[in-house]
């Protein structure tokens, strides 16, 4: 899979890129818009994630550049303004997903993996993990053919886990991904920790094996092995 | 007062003055006038008379008085006596009332006799002819003056059109509009003055206006990108291996922090940006949807601390608000009254068409409770919270006509915030 990735801060853009290429994707970077109106004129990319607060021009007419030029790339917006007008505009000119800066790297990734399955597999390609299988569409998840119930929140973790599986995740990366502005509440890590027991309750129950393991008492690593 | 009304009152009190004084001169006037001339008539008699008298064919000396006017008779002790005017009153026959008289008084020698002689002429028409005239100067005073006030009040609608117009723009006048009002110009010097004052008034303030927005979002633009950084990086460092517990510990740390200063952060550009007036599209927002659907996000929080939770949500509330604000304001009151809830105690919620109700179960505050809505005021047993949300929630309230209440029941140790909806 190859992505485009549009950034002007130097160090996140390095970031991000190692981030990402760790996850076996191809990268190629832009940090003005100049280079990356070339870049998208000159090559297609599965995933294009475009920062709009460029120095030398507005990310949303990168945007209208690659929908006027009909590919098929997911489109991911990056933006630090976190000004609803802007998600709108994004959103009407056809962009799959719309991020606030800062925002943890395991989240880019997770939305990343989630434009490309809607994009190239309509959505309806079944996501497997070992025994874990997650139906996108439906939202359905088995476990070795068992069905289990889970709730939105638990579904969302799960996703969350398989997409950055074999990677350590802390509790603070979890729980923006998971409850995001509403985050700010006091007791929000003890709320996750019963949101990440019960996940792994209704799993192991079903016959799940144990995947999800915590790391030095910060964070869990979800992982088969 | 209008300053139309009060033109005219100030025209009014000084034209009694006027008029009144202007009736006695006008009066006294015509009075000495007629005076005057009487008097010059009596005196051209008089010296008709004596002329007469010097050249008469006829013998005075017989018969007192033929004539009663002017009378003549002889002045037995010869002595001769100075011209005297007089007024007397007389009684007219034919009007059957006595008559105010001027009187000529004055003697005249022929040869060695001494003649009385008294001219006299009746000033009753005279006077009516000096009332009438002082009449019609009163009608003709007082009609100029409603003519005056008529046109007065003309005029001066005519002349503050452009005024009441200026009015009205300035009271249509909204700053955010994307580009700021011009004002009319009238032809008028003084009004085109304002107008121009006005102007150039509207301009300085949108630019401020637009440079503080502006300012908002370079803000948050410059803060946010140093706090992505640091989120990033120290996500790059949790994958690099190996890892000791305390590293990992000191860097999820760390990420809390940041999480705290980007929340803070959107908190006061938030408070900011209300402030400024950048939310100023409204549409109606059905609250009833919209506390059904936070209660849904917010029930398993509930439930993760043990709260009863109840709620009555009276169907089809709704309110012209900013959609984002309405959210914000009653997610946090949501929140405060969730957080701080005693575990395993109850909490509830009611929303009408007339105010928006949580309660929840708690200690006493730890602070004044005219503090509750300050920035920054906050429970030093919880320093994680911001301090904001409530400062927002009063902001947002106050923004749209609301009024918040605080009251605290010391018996069942019940925190209640209600929020009264205007009519």
């Amino acid at each position: 899979m190859k992505i485009l990735l549009v950034e002007d801060e130097p160090s996140l853009l390095l970031a991000m890129r190692q981030y990402l290429e760790e996850e076996g994707y191809v990268m190629t970077t832009a940090a003005t818009f100049a280079k990356a109106s070339m870049a998208l004129n000159d090559y297609d990319y599965d995933c294009v994630v475009v920062d709009i607060g460029l120095p030398d021009g507005n990310g949303l007419n990168l945007i209208r550049q690659l929908k006027a030029a009909d590919k098929e790339s997911g489109l991911i917006i990056i933006s630090a303004k976190d000004s609803l007008d802007d998600k709108l505009t994004g959103l009407e000119l056809g962009s799959d997903d719309y991020i606030t800066k800062p925002f943890h790297l395991p989240e880019l990734n997770a939305r990343i993996k989630s434009v490309l399955r809607r994009r190239f597999f309509g959505g309806s390609n079944l996501i497997r993990y070992g025994e874990i299988v997650v139906d996108p569409l439906s939202h359905r998840v088995t476990v070795a053919d068992q069905r289990i119930e889970l709730t939105e929140k638990e579904y969302n973790l799960l996703l969350f886990f398989i997409a950055n599986s074999n990677r350590l995740l802390t509790k603070s990366a979890i729980a923006e991904y998971v409850w995001g502005d509403h985050m700010d509440m006091a007791d929000s890590h003890d709320f996750l920790y019963t949101h990440i027991k019960n996940l792994r309750r209704k799993l192991m129950d079903a016959g799940c094996p144990d995947y999800l393991k915590t790391r030095y008492g910060a964070g869990y690593l979800f992982t088969t092995t | 007062m209008s300053l139309l009304r009060k033109t005219l009152l100030y025209l009014m009190l000084a034209a009694i003055p006027v008029a009144l004084g202007g009736v006695w001169f006008f009066g006294t006037l015509i009075n000495r006038v007629i005076r005057y001339e009487v008097d010059e008539q009596l005196s051209s008699d008089l010296a008709f008379i004596q002329h007469q008298l010097q050249t008469a064919r006829v013998p005075l000396n017989r018969g007192h008085h033929l004539l009663d006017n002017p009378y003549i008779a002889l002045l037995p002790s010869g002595h001769p006596i100075g011209r005297m005017y007089s007024d007397t009153v007389e009684f007219d026959r034919r009007e059957q009332e006595p008559v105010p008289v001027r009187r000529l008084t004055a003697t005249a020698q022929i040869g060695d006799r001494m003649y009385l002689i008294v001219v006299r002429q009746a000033m009753g028409e005279f006077e009516e002819i000096a009332h009438l005239l002082s009449l019609g100067v009163m009608v003709a005073f007082v009609l100029l003056l409603i003519l005056l006030t008529l046109l007065n009040g003309w005029i001066s609608r005519r002349l503050w059109q452009p005024f009441y117009r200026l009015i009205d723009q300035l009271r249509t006048y909204r700053l955010n509009e994307r580009t700021p009002d011009t004002f009319d110009r009238s032809g008028i010097d003084e009004f085109d003055q304002l107008s121009v004052a006005l102007n150039d008034m509207s301009l300085t303030l949108h630019r401020q206006y637009v440079g503080q927005k502006e300012f908002t979002d370079h803000a948050a633009h410059e803060m946010q990108t140093p706090l992505a950084v640091v989120t990033t990086q120290l996500d790059r460092l949790l994958t690099t291996e190996p890892l000791t517990e305390e590293q990992v510990n000191l860097m999820e740390q760390a990420q809390q922090s940041v999480r705290r200063l980007v929340q803070l952060n959107k908190s006061l550009l938030l408070l900011t940006k209300i402030e400024n007036n950048q939310f100023a599209d409204q549409q109606r927002v059905n609250l009833s949807e919209l506390v059904n659907r936070l209660h849904l996000n917010f029930a398993a929080y509930a439930q993760h601390r043990g709260l009863n939770w109840t709620t009555l949500i009276e169907p089809d509330v709704s309110r012209l608000m900013n959609p984002y604000l309405a959210e914000v304001l009653i997610s946090n009151l949501l929140k405060n009254s969730l957080t701080h809830a005693l575990p395993s105690t109850f909490a509830q919620l009611d929303l009408t068409n007339s105010q928006f109700t949580v309660t929840n179960v708690g200690p006493p505050l730890p602070f004044p409770a005219d503090q509750l809505f300050d920035r920054f005021v906050k429970n030093p047993a919880r320093p994680e919270s911001t301090g904001l949300g409530l400062a927002l929630v009063k902001q947002i309230a106050d923004r749209y006509g609301m009024t918040v209440d605080y009251c605290y029941d010391e018996r069942g140790r019940l925190h209640t915030f209600t929020l009264f909806f205007p009519n």
